[in-house]
């Protein structure tokens, strides 16, 4: 067991872990279960966080190489009374229905337009690619990222 | 992996130490996104290579140092004239993979569907190793064996230079995959300079439809000096493929590997070409 | 379609768990797990087909932080069936907890169940077992042959109804049907058709795994919390399994995070409740990913011919289906799903003569299941297809000669009293049908007019459109139950108890949806606890495309008599007739305006003040029709005719759900399944290499499309009124994936003269075709 340093969701934490834990398994012991498992491989995108301002894969990624970065995980990104706009978005498009991928396309789609306020449905398109779905088909996920990165409508939504 | 301990260094020169130190079972890490793909369950010390500042991509003058821990997104994201890797980056996997997967990590152990080393070899790019002294090595010599055999204990893949596009210089890359994050059953890179209406040098470089990334040099030979045009490329093509050993991936034929490439040449061969055309003073 | 106005119901309102789950907010059985649960590994069989003439597992059990090990020689040997169905079941019972013999790659030999992940993988390399090795099979061809290995020679496998058994010849189910005179049918035909087709190998691809855990509560009883479609299969089937009463156990279903009809079946909880009882800890079971595809279950693979004769006019004299699936290790689902291929398709369009065989075969491979289209997807990629070739053969187009012969409201056929579920069907009538619209509206979306034949098309890239119609059915009549329990709150919010299991299609929110139009109230006011076999009455689960029109029926049923309760308190309290009275927005008024009490007056009225009691009441419904969604699928497709390489551009799917009850979950049913249809139809598919072990389990290997992949879709809902079913509703869920294998298919053919018998379509496949000048024989797969 060794510590690592962190900034998760805003705050610094140290937490000891083993040298072949993943990052997911340390979120998820420690109540962060927001972030899922859905291949163990970094395929599926369930277990997206934003590292340093980049969508990475919880499942793939060590814990040891955290240290010292900035993670923000889905528990930091809103609650009930401050929803991020891509969760309100979401929700109200039809666009989470086992809502088993949504954490992750949040973050991933969060990690673009944090970046790129505007990106275009292109872009978007591109930077969702590694978020698989296997309910929606994509259609009204895609709806809902794009409302949300639609010029003006930020603060709208917010 | 089974990892049993790890060391985070903060200098190239740490780096080395500690790998030195460690033999064999030392473990670069960068991404981390190959380890799936790798079944060693030897116990490994991990040493994160992420601090040493090895990220930068800077222009100099006949071209670019991509530093080994730049990722893919970093290669996605740059713009410069004459830089052309951010085409096979937007191409690579998914996007949280982009961002995590490095440059070094994707051709310092090389899998017989690894996208990199195929435009690396047709730009004939540069790599820098840095050992007790720094030396470069030609990307074909470097993708002849798996490279990590090139490297000794405390030797590190520290950079890779690629040459700029230039007037009369057109690049053409092709993946073949069924869904745009899949695996590529056949990479297709071609570089391709033009002088007076006619081929002055091409490289052509191929994957995944091969046992390992290779150069194409019969079909290159035959082209030099040649006038472009799609009669030349399919001639040239069908004439060098047997040149080289087809492997189906994924579950295709060899026989339909060896179709894909030469249809996907001549594809890479044509984009080039119309690039060059098109890049003039 | 009704003119009626609706103010919950057909509303596009949030899903009520919308937001919770974007939040990610402990929601599935894995964020629930107690942190001091023992991990539980499955040591899988190396071989296909092997008896186990020794294990040894005292080295496992022997090493630190492991709790228990279960292999055959320490658990009782209970014959059942994994398959979630109702009881009796139509699937034969043949699987045991453990066995001493393996049937596939993957099978069970000992589970190991210790204190972390890491302990449990080094006790199962622990574990010395030796095999006899026997010979495996793995087509259906070669299982079927007289000689063949057999694969059940346990003798307590049998079916548990009175069907066709016979698993010396590794027959796990058998059904021969016919209406007519199937022969003569052919012979007055001017043309007729004779082909084979064959669908293959695909798994449900649910992102959360299945995963379930269990502990003893403090009265030793058994708490299963599974992610499950069935609870109270589950409940059954644990209980018959382990020897045990079914008062002992409780499953608990929380979030699902999909299932497809994966889910429909007992995979893990067999052994979690087992190894609770062992070990008298709490237990967690997640499969990997490639446990997922391979022991998991998949889409049954089949092998079809269809026959078809049909006159110049137009008109279908005959169809012959015959239908043979490879079922896999055990026989789960096996006769059902091979029921429906025919009776989910075959009253599609009229006909006299029709002839159906269907039968399940046993291999050494993964073991099918339900999954979502349920064998309709299967044939409807043989019949649609056949549908194109004939129109061709008769000079006639495809549409034209699809809109002369479907069928339509008033219509009946005699496949739906033929071809049950594993016994007779029930006889009825179409009583809303909307496909002619359907095809209308999505011909014009997709541009047919302007659809030219293949043999009129040059250059590289090739573009074509094909379509398909489609038909499924809405739960299984006279056999499926739902029930519901409403309680009203002092506050004038409601409890609503159900069995029905949300799997992440929005049912809940549905539910909901029916029960607030009814009381007259806001969806917000429903609070929905589904499903737990201790908490909430029974249901046989989300499946058949069932939980709308049947479940929402018991909704609806007790959401009226709770209705009439509240407006008798009301009378009660405004001293009134209950005929004076109405009901709008959570207030009971009298329709003279005049006065009112607000429902939270009227629950505290009932609890506190006079005449007391729980305004509530409970429901059942079974249901007597299973009224077809019909839908219209189109596909406009390019191939590039070097490489072979065929990428949809645009896919649209025209649908009849009846009342969509809440239109946007609907239109996401019908997204969701279009594009799982078009990923089998395209990519999907399971590489298995000579010893029967598949090679591509996993995302990288086994490619479902992403956003980048994305085509242009288009989904219509074509609004009908089905008088049975809840506010005009029945089912959407299932039918919009049968659509894109049959229709990309015909756009195929269309864009460039291959016509492909079998999937996925890959891009070698089109290239040989057009090599060999439009067609090549296809290998079953494997």
């Amino acid at each position: 067991m060794k510590e690592i340093t962190f900034t998760l969701n805003g705050e610094v934490r140290t937490f000891r872990i083993e040298p072949d834990e993943t990052l997911i398994d340390l979120l998820r012991r420690n109540q962060l279960t927001g972030t899922k498992r859905g291949c163990d491989t970094g395929m599926c995108g369930s277990c997206a966080v934003i590292m340093d301002g980049r969508a990475v894969n919880a499942c793939i990624l060590y814990a040891f190489q955290v240290e010292g970065r900035t993670i923000e995980t889905i528990e930091g990104v809103g609650d009930f009374d401050r929803p991020h706009p891509l969760q309100t978005a979401l929700a109200d498009a039809g666009a989470v229905q086992c809502g088993f991928c949504t954490p992750g396309m949040v973050m991933t789609a969060k990690a673009l337009l944090d970046q790129q306020p505007n990106a275009t449905e292109t872009e978007i398109k591109k930077h969702l690619d590694g978020n698989l779905c296997r309910c929606t088909g994509y259609v009204k996920i895609l709806d809902a990222v794009i409302q949300c990165a639609a010029p003006g409508t930020e603060e709208e939504a917010s | 992996m089974n990892y049993i301990d790890f060391t985070i260094p903060q200098t190239l020169t740490e780096a080395r130490d500690a790998l030195k130190a460690l033999g064999p079972e030392g473990m670069p890490v960068a991404g981390s996104t190959l380890h799936v793909f790798l079944r060693d369950e030897a116990p490994k010390v991990a040493v994160d290579l992420r601090q040493l500042g090895l990220n930068r991509i800077d222009a100099e003058a006949d071209g670019f140092v991509v530093g080994a821990t730049a990722t893919v997104t970093d290669m996605d994201e740059y713009a410069a004239p004459g830089w052309v890797l951010d085409r096979v980056a937007c191409e690579f996997v998914t996007q949280p993979i982009r961002n995590m997967a490095t440059i070094g990590g994707s051709i310092v152990r090389v899998f017989p569907w690894s996208d990199w080393p195929v435009p690396l070899l047709a730009l004939d790019a540069q790599l820098v190793i840095t050992g007790d002294d720094e030396r470069t090595m030609g990307s074909s010599e470097f993708f002849a064996v798996q490279p990590f055999h090139h490297l000794h204990p405390g030797d590190l893949l520290t950079a890779v230079q690629v040459p700029a596009l230039r007037t009369g210089e057109g690049f053409g890359y092709f993946k073949e995959r069924r869904t745009s994050t899949d695996f590529s059953r056949c990479t297709v890179a071609v570089w391709l300079q033009l002088a007076q209406h006619k081929i002055a040098a091409v490289r052509v470089a191929i994957g995944a439809a091969t046992p390992m990334p290779r150069r194409m040099p019969a079909i290159e030979s035959a082209l030099t000096g040649a006038r472009p045009g799609p009669d030349a490329f399919t001639q040239a093509v069908q004439a060098g493929l047997d040149e080289a050993r087809w492997k189906g991936l994924h579950g295709i034929s060899d026989d339909y590997a060896r179709h894909l490439a030469s249809v996907r040449i001549v594809d890479a061969l044509t984009a080039a070409w119309t690039e060059a055309k098109g890049n003039t003073e | 379609m009704s003119k009626r106005k609706f103010s919950v119901v057909n509303q596009p309102l949030r899903k009520i768990d919308a937001m919770s789950l974007a939040l990610g907010k402990p929601s599935y059985v894995g964020d629930l797990k107690p942190a001091d649960a023992l991990v539980i590994k499955m040591l899988g069989s190396p071989h296909a087909h092997a008896r186990i003439t020794s294990i040894d597992v005292s080295a496992a059990e022997a090493m630190p932080g492991v709790k228990a090990v279960l292999h055959h020689g320490n658990v009782p040997r209970i014959v059942h069936t994994t398959a979630g169905q109702g009881y009796p079941e139509p699937s034969p019972y043949d699987t045991f907890m453990f066995d001493n013999k393996v049937r596939f790659v993957g099978d069970r030999v000992a589970a190991v169940a210790a204190e972390s992940e890491k302990i449990a993988k080094a006790a199962l390399k622990a574990i010395r077992v030796e095999y006899e090795v026997l010979e495996p099979v793995f087509r259906i061809q070669d299982a079927m042959k007289d000689g063949a290995p057999v694969i059940h020679d346990e003798p307590e496998a049998k079916a548990v109804i009175p069907v066709p058994y016979d698993k010396d010849r590794n027959m796990a189910a058998k059904v021969d049907m016919e209406i007519g005179d199937f022969e003569r049918g052919m012979a007055e035909a001017d043309e007729t058709i004779d082909y084979p087709f064959y669908n293959h190998y695909a798994q449900h691809c649910p992102i959360e795994p299945h995963v379930s855990m269990a502990w003893l509560d403090r009265e030793d009883r058994i708490i299963i919390t599974t992610s499950t479609q069935v609870p109270f299969h589950c409940r059954r089937i644990v209980a018959q399994t382990l020897g045990i009463p079914v008062q002992r156990i409780r499953v608990i279903k929380p979030r699902i995070g999909g299932g497809f009809g994966a889910k429909q079946e007992i995979i893990l909880e067999d052994v979690v409740a087992m190894m609770a009882l062992r070990t008298r800890r709490p237990v967690y079971w997640e499969y990997t990913r490639e446990e997922e595809f391979v022991a998991a279950r998949t889409r049954h693979p089949m092998l079809m011919r269809l026959r078809m004769g049909a006159k110049r006019d137009g008109t279908i004299t005959a169809v012959g289906l015959d239908a043979t699936s490879n079922t896999g290790w055990n026989g789960s689902q096996g006769l059902t799903v091979v029921c429906n291929s025919g009776s989910k398709m075959l009253p599609l369009y009229k006909c006299d003569h029709i002839h159906f065989l269907g039968m399940a075969v046993y291999t050494n491979l993964p073991a099918g299941g339900a999954y979502r289209g349920y064998g309709a997807t299967q044939s409807a990629f043989a019949y649609e297809s056949a549908m194109d070739e004939m129109a061709e053969k008769i000079g006639m187009d495809p549409l034209e000669f699809r809109s002369r012969n479907h069928i339509r409201s008033g219509d009946t056929s005699p496949v739906f009293r033929a071809l049950g579920e594993g016994r007779e069907g029930v006889d009825q009538a179409i009583t809303s049908c909307e496909l002619a619209r359907c095809i209308k509206a999505g011909a014009k979306a997709i541009g047919w007019r302007k659809r030219k034949p293949h043999t009129e098309k040059t250059g590289r890239y090739r573009r074509g459109i094909g379509m398909a119609c489609l038909m499924q059915g809405s739960a299984i009549p006279e056999i499926d139950m739902g029930a519901a329990t409403l309680k009203m709150n002092e506050d004038g919010s409601f409890n609503l108890l159900m069995g029905a299991t949300d799997l992440g299609t929005g049912s809940d929110t549905v539910l909901a949806q029916i029960a607030a139009e009814q009381l007259g109230t806001r969806l917000d006011k429903i609070i929905v606890y589904s499903s737990d076999t201790d908490m909430t009455p029974f249901d046989v689960g989300a499946y058949a495309s069932s939980t709308t029109y049947l479940s929402g029926q018991a909704v609806l049923d007790v959401a009226r008599k709770v209705r009439k309760q509240i407006l008798q308190v009301g009378a009660d309290m405004l001293d009134c007739s209950v005929r004076e009275l109405t009901i709008a927005d959570g207030v009971v008024m009298r329709k003279d305006g005049s006065e009112q009490v607000t429902f939270s007056e009227i629950a505290l009225h009932s609890m506190y003040s006079a005449n007391q009691f729980q305004i509530g009441d409970i429901s059942s419904k079974i249901v007597h029709h299973s009224p077809p969604p019909f839908a219209a699928h189109f596909a406009d497709v390019e191939v590039d005719t070097m490489t072979g390489q065929v990428r949809v551009i645009k896919y649209v799917a025209a649908a009849d759900c009846g009342t969509p009850i809440h239109p946007r979950l609907a239109e996401g049913q019908v997204e969701g399944a279009v594009m799982n249809g078009i990923c089998y139809a395209l990519t999907e598919e399971y590489l298995f290499n000579p010893q029967g072990r598949m090679t591509n389990g996993n995302f990288g290997d086994y490619k479902l499309y992403t956003t980048s992949d994305l085509p242009e879709m288009e989904t219509i809902l074509v609004p009908s009124y089905e008088k049975t079913g809840p506010y005009g509703a029945k089912s959407i869920a299932e039918i919009g994936i049968n659509g894109p294998l049959p229709a990309i298919a015909n756009a195929i053919y269309n864009a460039c003269g291959v016509r492909l018998r079998s999937g996925p379509f890959t891009a070698e496949k089109i290239w040989r075709s057009l090599q060999a000048g439009g067609e090549i024989p296809f290998e079953e797969g494997h």
